[in-house]
């Protein structure tokens, strides 16, 4: 355990910053919801910043970690009936009449179990690896793997309906418009 | 319909960016709000539970305070000082008002002490109190 300056604070804040902000924003899919927990995530570092133990890893999954908690308390307060990580859980279509592609996939990305969602975030987005992952979220590497396997079943089956049409969402992404 | 293979997935994923933070997600470090601002944008949670609790007693104390009598301040009785009265010198003076203390004759029981007033002194009517009971005689004149 050592000791974090407020200048090692103030960098901390300055390099992480958008990677919890992001990380937030994909598991809740608010805005504002986000920025209160990137908020509240860096408050509990500078309240509590002999948490950070450099050893256990790196600061920015430090920050991630507390995102995360902070994330699935959240998820917890507003779905007090469901449970976190569904492993029976199958997506549904999207709609994508008049949703931009990217909304699109947002939309079946946050519709995933929470257990599922965040993994796939950290690995897919973060760029996090399994072995850092299953750290981060306190579980084995073999149950990590299992959940991001899981999660890319369902969005597989999510967003069949996006299927050979990477050209048209090339085009359509770089215009903003909407897939009709 | 056929699920998408790993390459479109990856190529799917992609298209989702997200936003970097706002501006407005300050470091929460230094001083650069003052207490105002703080005191303007700070939240309190509170659970229902208890906030309903608060409610409820707040609601009772108002209740039980409006239904006590308002207490009714008494103005401090405004006791004029007595005028000074120097004593008057005579060759005979007369006898004090206060000496004067009629008893009826058939009066039954302790008879109230009885003060004895040295001729020059002030008599003062402190400590006086009404008789507790009154024999009404009525004489008729012939």
């Amino acid at each position: 355990m050592t000791r974090v300056t407020n200048s090692e604070l103030k960098a901390a804040f300055e390099e992480h910053k958008d990677a919890v902000y992001r990380f937030a924003w994909r598991m809740t899919g608010s805005p504002a919801v986000a920025e209160d927990i990137a908020q509240e995530v860096f408050l509990s570092l500078v309240r509590q910043p002999q948490r950070f133990d450099p050893v256990r890893g790196t600061m920015r999954s430090f920050l991630l970690a507390i995102a995360r908690n902070l994330s699935l308390k959240r998820w917890r307060d507003e779905h007090p009936w469901e449970e976190l990580g569904e492993e029976d859980y199958s997506c549904d279509p999207i709609d994508p009449v008049r949703i931009e592609l990217g909304e699109v996939v947002g939309k079946a990305v946050q519709s995933l179990p929470p257990l599922q969602r965040e993994v796939l975030i950290l690995y897919e987005y973060e760029e996090f690896t399994l072995d850092q992952i299953a750290r981060l979220v306190a579980a084995e590497i073999g149950t990590v793997k299992s959940r991001l396997h899981r999660a890319r079943e369902n969005l597989k089956r999510a967003l069949a309906h996006l299927g050979n049409r990477e050209t048209v969402n090339k085009s359509r992404s770089t215009n903003h418009g909407t897939i009709k | 319909m056929e699920p998408l293979n790993d390459r479109e997935l990856d190529q799917l994923l992609r298209q989702w960016q997200a936003p970097a933070a706002p501006r407005t997600l300050g470091a929460p470090f230094g001083h650069n709000a003052s207490w105002w601002q703080w005191l303007w944008s700070a939240k309190l949670q509170v659970p229902v539970p208890v906030g309903f609790a608060v409610l409820v007693a707040g609601a009772g104390l108002w209740a039980y305070m409006g239904s006590q009598p308002t207490p009714q301040i008494q103005p401090k009785a405004n006791v004029p000082a007595r005028p000074r009265i120097s004593p008057v010198e005579s060759s005979t003076p007369a006898a004090p008002a206060a000496a004067w203390n009629p008893a009826p004759k058939n009066e039954q029981g302790p008879r109230p002490e009885q003060r004895s007033v040295s001729p020059g002194e002030v008599p003062s009517l402190a400590g006086f109190q009404p008789v507790n009971q009154v024999k009404t005689r009525i004489v008729v004149q012939r």
